[in-house]
């Protein structure tokens, strides 16, 4: 998955342009409780790609996922997924979403909410067992939801969105509460997804997760503070270190006036 | 086609999560008996005013308990996000409400048989309808306190809210429904704005007017059942000229002789 890597993203959305874009955003804007929660967001991305979505907590992550998926209500700029506006009902078989806080019924069994979410997708049972296997939950199918652990929980969430194969999938912080070896699994899952086709948009808060992604947007107020490859982001901040870069491109816009990066130290390394 | 089996598969995830729910069975099905059976003791010297608050009582049973279970379950589906994440599905509106609505009409029914059955069976309770329309009316009553719950569920962001609606949605169905005071009695404005929908409430007392030559015109006919409770009522009597159940025109649109009539039948009425 690093391997299938390209150094500009330029060049990839172009050789992809007989197919719509997994997602085209033209100045962006929602407005949410008086304040703009995205304030002109433009980017293209292509399909087939693992694209991360970085940045700290309340920069509007959520936001344009929920636009995304057409849930998000006064969104103004030009939106297209996969070639059509947000949440018709054409796009609502291809596209699958996992919020952030894990959407799942609680009272009923891991198997129990697979089966309702298959019916109203049109997806047939027989690939529930699969899909079960996929996100590691077999032998807890038969255990009510309230009895899991949150990173299982949150692994039914995942469940529920891959379920019927869709191209885009948007998932907000997928791999919160899960232990190193079932996020490098999942992170394995979702590179093989792409590899297939699918498009994914992950938000995260772990850095070390960023590597993992073909692209990265970095997000700050509201604002796309960067969008590139991992390596490319990385040799423009001048380090090694992801992290390090992140908070020197944050430190960077939020003073206008900083003339050199490098001598941002990290002051909150759990704020992005 | 996918609409009516979206509409079935969330009935039956709906009565799934009901079935992992004891309690709330418990609830619904036992707190309306007890209820009754209390409200008959304390006639226990009055069994003609338990007939006559008793059989519109049986369907405040299912327009509360449906307002609350249904208006707290879909505010739950908000709150989890569940709602948020189903919007994004092809589910239809249309099927998610159907869908809640054959689920919590099948629980209003199975609560309505069973109050009923004891009402009319151990209690002794009287109507002067069918027993089929009791259920009829119920399983209808219980429609309206699901929509009134899912509209209160709109207006509310927790479900300590969501019981603030209790009153101001509920209180006054009761108030206009013909329980205090039968609805032919109310004032112009009251009898004629709630003719339609509250009417709903009152069971067998406000059926529609029957003409006289259809045989007795009450739904019990000449059985003294039917007669005692025309009568307490204040509706003509069996051998009046005029048709039973004939609304009463507000008292300032009653011409001298009508006036003279209807304070002798309130008269009789309230001499009970």
């Amino acid at each position: 998955m690093i391997g299938r890597r390209v150094d500009s993203l330029a060049v990839q959305v172009e050789l992809e342009t007989a197919e719509p874009p997994a997602v085209a955003a033209e100045d962006v804007r929602v407005r949410r409780g008086g304040i703009e929660a995205l304030r002109g967001v433009s980017f293209t991305l292509g399909t087939g790609r693992v694209v991360g979505l970085l940045g700290p907590s309340g920069c509007g992550k959520t936001t344009l996922m929920r636009a995304l998926v057409g849930v998000q209500a006064r969104v103004s700029g030009r939106l297209g997924v996969l070639g059509k506006p947000p949440g018709v009902p054409a796009l609502r078989r291809q596209v699958g979403y996992m919020t952030q806080a894990p959407s799942v019924y609680a009272d009923l069994t891991v198997r129990q909410n697979l089966t309702y979410l298959a019916a109203v997708r049109g997806v047939p049972h027989a690939e529930l067992d699969g899909l079960l296997a996929k996100v590691d939950l077999g032998a807890e199918a038969h255990r009510r939801v309230d009895a899991l652990s949150g990173g299982q929980r949150a692994r039914v969430s995942l469940a529920c969105a891959l379920l019927g194969e869709p191209r885009l999938l948007v998932l907000d912080e997928p791999t919160v509460g899960l232990d190193p070896v079932l996020r490098k699994r999942l992170w394995n899952l979702f590179g093989e997804l792409a590899a297939g086709g699918v498009t994914l948009i992950v938000s995260s808060h772990v850095m070390d997760e960023a590597r993992h992604c073909d692209e990265l947007l970095l997000m700050r107020e509201g604002r796309v503070l960067a969008h590139d490859t991992p390596s490319a982001l990385a040799a423009r901040a001048g380090s090694h270190d992801l992290e390090d870069a992140f908070l020197a491109l944050i430190e960077s816009s939020s003073m206008p006036g900083a003339s050199s990066v490098e001598d941002e130290s990290p002051r909150d390394a759990g704020a992005c | 086609m996918l609409t009516i089996r979206q509409t079935l598969a969330t009935t039956r995830r709906v009565l799934s999560q009901l079935r992992h729910d004891p309690r709330t069975i418990a609830l619904v099905l036992v707190v309306p008996c007890v209820l009754m059976t209390t409200l008959r003791f304390v006639y226990q010297h009055k069994l003609r005013a338990f007939d006559a608050v008793g059989a519109p009582l049986l369907s405040v049973f299912p327009l509360a308990t449906m307002f609350v279970v249904s208006s707290v379950a879909l505010l739950r589906e908000r709150t989890t996000g569940t709602l948020e994440r189903l919007l994004t599905t092809p589910l239809s509106r249309l099927a998610l409400l159907g869908g809640y609505a054959l689920a919590f009409a099948l629980l209003a029914t199975l609560q309505a048989v069973l109050v009923s059955a004891l009402a009319l069976a151990v209690l002794g309770l009287s109507v002067a309808g069918p027993t089929a329309m009791v259920i009829v009316v119920c399983v209808a009553v219980a429609i309206l306190g699901m929509g009134l719950g899912l509209l209160a569920s709109a207006f509310a962001q927790t479900e300590f809210q969501v019981v603030q609606f209790f009153p101001a949605a509920i209180y006054p169905q009761m108030l206009l429904a013909g329980l205090l005071v039968p609805r032919q009695r109310m004032v112009g404005v009251l009898a004629r704005n709630l003719r339609r929908d509250a009417s709903l409430l009152c069971g067998g007392r406000h059926a529609p007017p029957r003409s006289p030559d259809r045989g007795g015109g009450g739904t019990v006919g000449g059985s003294g059942r039917g007669r005692g409770l025309r009568r307490r009522l204040g509706g003509p009597q069996r051998g009046d000229s005029a048709p039973p159940y004939r609304l009463i025109p507000p008292p300032h649109r009653l011409i001298p002789h009508q006036r003279e009539r209807f304070a002798e039948i309130r008269s009789s009425g309230r001499g009970r």
